[in-house]
């Protein structure tokens, strides 16, 4: 998106190649929306069907719980190829993401490696520290919407127990009383709910344990899920201005 | 992949009994799932992917019968974020006769993920806009907190409680089409074409 935005365009042994959206449907495919007086068939890109955010209009920002900043984070992924690499960055390697909440009882043993940039205290805390997180981040850059997106480790499923996590009610409590069976990424989205901000789970765990989508339906903040296929270990924050 | 070649499969009325699926990834994503209790969240996810289309087809299959479903994924450094997929698909098909589709399937993880973010981000962002009803005298509504309508862009779609889960891709593409059309208000397509359908005499 930095290239998108920036026009930044790249060698390879396959001569000059120039940023896209392949891959999106929102920005890369269309929508048959009738047919011409000759009976050709007439198609619109399918963000032009309907006033939507522009990505490149997007501020972004995340938790991780390593503290590569994003230029040497693009360099561990191996990923883009070196020529583009190289020049972005400068746009991105003053760039950090904000400390993430570990739980090495939710996620693979052999992440305990990465992780290294963390929130620590209570769940109660830690849940106070991501709404503060989230308020700021809305807050500096002046943003009226947020979008959160889990698109960090897969954790194991939490197991679904009475009194814990089966109500809304059960869970605000469960979190004051430190429960173990409450995962980060189900802290994530209390926090979201409870900040008023959209929240999508994009690995395959049960995030959303009866008690959080009660809360999400309680207070009418829509909710989405789940898995999609990533591998980056981030959760990405990001914002619309209209 | 599994969520349209099995609706493609079952739709031309030939029955898949057997889906195999073998994965290895090198990157951080293939390494968390390398350990038993995340990788088992991955599976449950990818397990259900093709319950509605079997579903879908009482002809094929009887209450409650389904196909071997398997899936292994590995952790191979190398590879790095270059994630390699082999499905098998074995199905009968007429008199006792049997086929086997099988695909190799390499990509970039992190590129495949990456538009389908922007993608949920644009999206649900625009969904949280729009109210609608059913009933003339109602009031306007939002869409109920889950947006079911990403399905489309998940693998194991979320949807609000006792509503049905569909998975079959060509529907949940349509679904967010039609939405898109319906606020312009644009009729959903049916493909009938009927205007070219009519005979003409030549004149």
């Amino acid at each position: 998106m930095f290239s998108l935005a920036r026009g930044i365009s790249w060698r390879t042994a396959r001569g000059v190649q120039t940023p896209n959206y392949y891959g999106s449907l929102t920005q890369a495919s269309t929508v048959h929306v009738g047919a011409d007086d000759k009976g050709q068939d007439i198609y619109v890109p399918l963000c032009k069907v309907l006033p939507m955010v522009n990505p490149n209009d997007l501020v972004i920002s995340g938790w991780d719980i390593n503290n590569y900043n994003l230029a040497d984070a693009m360099e561990r992924a191996q990923v883009l190829d070196y020529d583009l690499q190289r020049q972005l960055r400068p746009y991105m390697v003053d760039i950090v993401p904000m400390p993430s909440i570990y739980d090495s009882d939710f996620v693979a043993a052999n992440q305990a490696s990465r992780a290294n940039h963390i929130v620590t205290g209570s769940k109660r805390e830690q849940l106070e520290h991501v709404r503060a997180d989230i308020r700021r981040f809305k807050a500096d850059n002046n943003l009226d919407k947020v979008v959160i997106l889990w698109s960090a480790n897969t954790e194991r499923f939490a197991e679904i127990m009475e009194g814990v996590n089966d109500t809304a009610e059960n869970l605000l409590a469960a979190i004051d009383r430190d429960e173990p069976e409450i995962s980060p990424s189900t802290l994530f989205a209390v926090a979201s709910i409870l900040e008023n901000t959209i929240y999508i789970n994009g690995s395959p765990q049960n995030t959303f344990v009866p008690g959080c989508v009660e809360l999400a339906e309680k207070h009418r903040v829509f909710i989405g899920g789940d898995d999609f296929k990533s591998g980056q270990t981030k959760v990405h924050l990001s914002h619309t201005s209209l | 992949m599994k969520s349209v070649m099995v609706d493609w499969l079952i739709a031309a009325g030939i029955k898949p009994v057997s889906i195999v699926s073998y994965n290895h990834l090198g990157n951080n994503d293939g390494k968390n799932l390398s350990a038993p209790r995340q990788f088992r969240s991955k599976e449950i996810s990818k397990s259900n992917v093709v319950d509605d289309m079997v579903a879908s087809n009482g002809v094929l299959y009887q209450k409650d019968e389904h196909p071997d479903h398997v899936i292994v994924i590995k952790y191979v450094p190398y590879v790095g974020d270059s994630k390699r997929a082999m499905d098998e698909y074995t199905s009968q098909i007429f008199m006792g006769g049997h086929n086997t589709v099988v695909m190799h399937n390499t990509c970039e993880d992190s590129l495949l993920a990456a538009p389908l973010i922007i993608d949920l981000i644009v999206l649900s962002e625009l969904l949280s806009r729009i109210t609608f009803k059913r009933d003339p005298e109602a009031e306007f509504e939002p869409f109920h907190p889950v947006l079911s309508a990403l399905s489309y862009l998940l693998k194991a779609p979320l949807v609000p409680r006792d509503t049905p889960v569909v998975n079959a891709l060509a529907k949940q593409r349509a679904c967010i089409e039609n939405i898109l059309k319906a606020c312009l208000g644009l009729p959903a397509d049916n493909h009938m074409l009927l205007e070219h359908k009519q005979f003409r005499p030549v004149a």
